[in-house]
């Protein structure tokens, strides 16, 4: 099953398709890298990627970022797979703990962006559908809303409360608990 | 779903699925903005509901709440989404017990019955009035917890004997919501025996009433006020609807068990009659639904009655667990003895059942005889037949005598009773916080001024770990106490169970309050609760688990 599983891999490593960003800007990239985008990996089944995927709602600066992305995680989950089989279980784990530690530093460090390219980002990849992108750009939205009160979350993200006084005081009453 | 159609606009379940009638989230402006390329531009809002919903989701409960209160489309996204459902019970939750009391006044010798709120003893918080918002809206007189399940109450307001039917309600305190009960196509069952809640969140936000009958004296003609003796004032009585006594040698037809039930779904009493289940023989029917004339006043049920998977275990007066199985019109009932246990005189029981948290225990039934405690599982036998095995007996006789030698001491005592009648928020020991937020995130902002002023006593005490004074009990512990002449300590009773772990707390005296932990056999201090006068008494305490979401309507009226 593994060595088919790289077999294939191989065979797809070869396959480069074209992504086209909003701003008519062209991406060469393998077709392992860009099927971690669900939508992406729909459209190659369906086989309409000839002469490039357009994408009107990613910009090329976004996009670019994209690719980055699932570059690296590609490559980490091809890896993985191929060390399964040639390590013994300890060097094994030695490994993944290294490819994972990797990774984590890698999003990290591609987490530190301004706060519009994150919104971007998230768009795109919940337009992409990219699973593990998605996660990683809303878990940071997340993060920077925790333990905020509402007064610091609207002044944050410049919202404009548009909850009357009563509403307001209802959903205080409603959930004293949060703001005890 | 029905709740929103039938209270109307803002009044539904704001945190059922779907509740954002009139307040749809605006279509998605980054529809049309993605077109343009970089969207957002930093703004969240731009962000269409899903991905927004995605974001939320991440989050605990404390933060959550919190984002509700940013602007319309965010709580239209919170509860749209029911993002808080999955909150509904907050992990390890147990702020206390409500409980019933009479209090004596120092300046009135009648007994003042009343309900409150009782926060960890050693916490030494200000008890205040959880029951505060309902208040306002009672007829008159002070109301009485009637039974608690999954983070609501069922209260009722002491009905005086001049014939006015006393008010039912259904609550939450924790949002400060509540619902008036309609009454039951029978009377009100004298002393409310008999009534229960059941509610479970993370199945539906709709909760039940269940009515069990009330027996009525077998000896009618003997009580001449009441005529022909079958509908008797202030009981549910099975004959009222179409329940007929029987002969007791007729065992042949089927012994159906008569439930009447109210739904909040549909906001009507419905009847349902019971079919035996596996276990249910006739005698301990019989025995249930059969009154005689010596204990024509007393209570038939237990308020300690359990709601677990769909199943309500009520604790039946003459030692029968009762388990009903109830669905829309129909449903089984299996009936079991209870383990034997001895007499006492308490206003508090000496023996209660409790919700377990084993795989494979229905159900724990605890009882003290002074101060050796037993506690008993209910298991579900091969033949589907159910069984109490023993699981713990363990004698607390030396901690009980440890707690006689900490009687007077001054320290961590809360009160029974908020005893500032004035404004409220004078004195307050302690915090009681109802839960503690998951990711501890205020830590930093509300840590400082609660270490100055509980003095080492932490601001938030939890009934979990307020190991105030570890009672282990040790071999040289359990040695006769040499040369006793002091009074022997109190007995034990059992004051509740822990919501969600093996904890039973035991009171002793007039009351200290000991945890003794099942999974561990490990008893701790956690305190006294001092009452105010020596007439005072604690009639029945519930274990309370908060619930942060429920479909309660705003103002019911």
């Amino acid at each position: 099953m593994a060595s088919a599983g790289s077999g294939d891999e191989k065979a797809a490593a070869a396959a480069m398709i074209t992504l086209i960003s909003s701003d008519n800007e062209k991406f060469e990239v393998t077709e392992a890298t860009a099927t971690l985008s669900q939508t992406i990996r729909h459209m190659i089944e369906d086989g309409c990627t000839d002469g490039g995927v357009p994408l009107p709602n990613v910009t090329s600066k976004i996009l670019a970022r994209v690719i980055e992305y699932c570059k690296k995680h590609a490559t980490a989950a091809a890896g993985e797979e191929g060390s399964s089989s040639s390590f013994s279980d300890a060097a094994f784990l030695e490994v993944d703990r290294a490819f994972l530690e990797e990774l984590e530093e890698f999003d990290d460090a591609f987490l530190e962006v301004d706060r519009a390219t994150l919104f971007d980002l998230i768009l795109a990849a919940n337009y992409l559908d990219i699973k593990g992108l998605l996660n990683l750009t809303c878990q940071k939205v997340a993060d920077s809303v925790k333990g905020k009160t509402p007064e610091q979350i609207r002044e944050m993200y410049n919202i404009v409360n548009d909850l009357t006084p009563e509403e307001e005081a209802e959903i205080r009453r409603e959930t004293q608990w949060a703001f005890e | 779903m029905q709740v929103r159609e039938r209270y109307g606009r803002r009044t539904g379940a704001p945190w059922s699925c779907g509740h954002v009638v009139g307040k749809t989230p605006p279509p998605a402006p980054t529809e049309a903005a993605a077109d343009g390329g970089a969207v957002a531009g930093g703004r969240i809002d731009a962000l269409p509901g899903d991905v927004l919903a995605e974001v939320l989701r991440r989050l605990c409960a404390h933060s959550l709440a919190r984002c509700r209160c940013v602007c319309a489309l965010w709580r239209a996204i919170v509860d749209g989404r029911a993002l808080l459902l999955p909150h509904a019970l907050p992990p390890r939750a147990f702020p206390g017990f409500f409980a019933n009391f009479h209090v004596t006044k120092p300046w009135s010798r009648r007994r003042r019955p009343g309900a409150g709120f009782l926060p960890p003893p050693a916490s030494r918080a200000f008890a205040g009035d959880r029951l505060a918002f309902l208040r306002p809206h009672l007829p008159r007189g002070p109301a009485a917890v009637q039974h608690q399940c999954n983070g609501l109450l069922l209260c009722f307001v002491h009905d005086c004997l001049a014939g006015v039917p006393g008010a039912g309600f259904v609550c939450n305190p924790v949002t400060e919501r509540w619902a008036r009960l309609p009454p039951p196509p029978t009377w009100w069952p004298r002393g409310h025996d008999g009534l229960f809640l059941a509610f479970e969140p993370a199945a539906s936000l709709h909760y039940e009433v269940l009515l069990l009958p009330v027996p009525a004296a077998s000896e009618a003609p003997s009580h001449p006020r009441q005529g022909g003796g079958h509908v008797t004032l202030g009981m549910f009585v099975p004959e009222s609807f179409g329940w007929k006594p029987r002969d007791p040698d007729d065992d042949e037809e089927e012994k159906l068990l008569p439930v009447l039930a109210f739904s909040s779904a549909t906001g009507q009493w419905t009847r349902r009659l019971l079919a035996p289940g596996r276990c249910a023989l006739a005698r301990l029917y019989d025995r249930v639904l059969r009154r005689r004339r010596s204990d024509a006043w007393a209570r038939t049920w237990r308020s300690s009655a359990v709601y677990s998977h769909g199943a309500l275990y009520v604790h039946c007066e003459k030692r029968v667990l009762v388990v009903l199985r109830c669905s829309d019109s129909e449903g089984t009932y299996d009936m079991v003895k209870l383990p034997a246990i001895a007499d006492a005189l308490s206003s508090l029981p000496v023996d209660s059942i409790f919700p377990s948290a084993e795989d494979g225990v229905m159900l724990r039934y605890a009882s003290a005889d002074v101060f050796r405690v037993k506690v008993w599982s209910l298991h579900e036998s091969a033949e589907q037949l159910l069984e109490w095995t023993l699981a713990h007996d363990v004698d607390l006789a030396a901690p009980a005598r440890m707690l006689d030698l900490l009687h007077d001491a001054p320290s961590n005592r809360a009160p029974l009773e908020a005893a500032a009648e004035g404004p409220a928020g004078c004195c307050r020991g302690g915090k009681c916080v109802w839960f503690a937020d998951e990711d501890g995130e205020e830590a930093a902002g509300d840590g400082d001024d609660a270490a100055a002023g509980g003095g080492g006593c932490a601001g938030q005490w939890n009934w979990d770990d307020a190991s105030l004074l570890d009672l282990e009990i040790g071999e040289d512990e359990l040695l006769p106490h040499v040369g006793a002449v002091a009074p022997p300590p109190s007995p034990l009773s059992i004051l509740g169970c822990h919501p969600s772990e093996e904890v039973v707390y035991l009171a002793a005296g007039a009351f200290h309050v000991v945890a003794y932990r099942l999974v561990s056999d490990k008893v701790q201090y956690l305190g006294r609760v001092t009452s105010l006068g020596d007439g005072d008494r604690l009639e029945g305490a519930f274990p309370y688990r908060p619930c942060i979401v429920d479909a309660l309507p705003h103002n019911s009226w």
